[in-house]
């Protein structure tokens, strides 16, 4: 069948929906131009065509800028990029996860490992953190769903973290 | 409706039943309602979803239009009586068509569990394996609101012949691998013209 009626579909009111989204950001210092929009919008459109996927309404970028914006590891400088690689990992791991998450779950559990297991590194987060979730939903692992994505990690997670309360103690036992 | 193939609707499906239907519209302007029953299918919980899956329901809406604009017989479809096909008159007649395939579903349902109760299959396993198996697992299975273009049941049956040479243009043919499509009509025919065939065979089977 003819795709250009998909694009058509994924075209819809993007723009002045990405802009929009300063009002919010704009105290977290994160700040689009109209040229940043376009150019997420371009790299959008790209990502799309690639994990094959078809977008309507106001689209992921929206949501993902809102999740991210009071992220630690987000400023101005590398806001733009960020949130072009965020957006192509989510559609990655949409299809990774065979639609069985929502955008809400996928974004909860993408945020809540950016800030406090990758620590602002996305080539970790895409690649270890999604790799083992998604692994898990398509085995079958429905929990995610109790939780909306939060808190999920800590069950699935292969590596020993840091254990954040003994540092502390370790810390104050020094002085 | 007859299909061939994997049941989908092609484009050149399409173009055919616009001819027929003497209806005319742009792809973009389906796009809004393919856009409200994606929203729809996810359940306003997904922005976006796969190629295959906006192909099945840009099928849906096309399939309803079509379901609509071709009405019954002797009945105006809603169709007819819209001006022209603005993306809000395509709007109502999308959602007569997709009413109008659930009404199908209930009076084919109705209609089978009608014809249920007194079916004497004689031994003969291909008819009981019609009505008990595969019937009762593509009532279970059809999707009337985000795939109702799959209204193929593909029956194993062997045929000699075409008994149902384009009745109401809704049974074609049923072959070995032959699909015969349901709906009221379809049941009826088989109450009235596929059973007698079904005889027929049984009777040339005994001879053997």
């Amino acid at each position: 069948m003819d795709k250009n009626w998909m694009v058509l579909l994924q075209e819809q009111n993007q723009l002045s929906s990405l802009m929009e989204t300063n009002q919010g950001t704009e105290r977290f210092g994160l700040a689009l131009t109209e040229e940043d929009a376009r150019l997420i919008l371009k790299e959008r459109r790209h990502a799309l065509q690639e994990q094959k996927r078809v977008e309507f309404g106001e689209g992921i970028v929206p949501k993902i800028i809102y999740e991210f914006c009071d992220s630690d590891f987000i400023d101005q400088n590398n806001y733009v990029d960020m949130v072009i690689r965020l957006q192509e990992i989510f559609y990655l791991y949409k299809n990774e996860m065979q639609d069985e998450i929502t955008d809400d779950e996928l974004l909860h559990f993408m945020k809540e490992q950016f800030e406090q297991v990758c620590f602002g590194d996305l080539d970790y987060l895409e690649g270890t953190c999604l790799a083992i979730f998604g692994q898990a939903i398509r085995a079958g692992y429905g929990g995610y769903k109790g939780s909306d994505g939060c808190g999920e990690y800590g069950r699935l997670d292969e590596v020993k973290r840091w254990d954040y309360e003994l540092y502390l103690d370790a810390l104050g036992n020094l002085w | 409706m007859i299909k061939s193939g994997d049941g989908k609707m092609t484009m050149a499906d399409r173009e055919d039943m616009n001819h027929k239907t003497n209806l005319h519209y742009e792809m973009e302007d389906l796009i809004p309602i393919v856009g409200k029953l994606a929203e729809k299918y996810t359940s306003y919980e997904s922005t976006s979803i796969t190629y295959e899956k906006a192909e099945q329901l840009m099928e849906a809406v096309l399939y309803c239009i079509h379901e609509n604009a071709l009405g019954q017989p002797g009945q105006e479809s809603a169709m007819a009586v819209l001006p022209d096909n603005t993306g809000a008159s395509l709007q109502q007649a999308y959602e007569a068509g997709a009413a109008r395939a659930r009404e199908k579903v209930k009076q084919a349902l109705a209609l089978y569990n009608e014809i249920l109760p007194g079916l004497a299959c004689y031994g003969n396993r291909f008819l009981q394996d019609i009505f008990m198996k595969e019937l009762p697992v593509f009532f279970g299975r059809y999707d009337v609101d985000f795939a109702p273009q799959n209204e193929i049941l593909t029956l194993d049956y062997p045929v000699l012949k075409d008994i149902f040479p384009d009745t109401g243009g809704l049974i074609k043919s049923m072959s070995l691998s032959g699909a015969w499509s349901w709906n009221k009509n379809s049941c009826a025919g088989f109450r009235k013209g596929m059973w007698p065939m079904f005889w027929e065979d049984m009777v040339r089977r005994a001879e053997i």
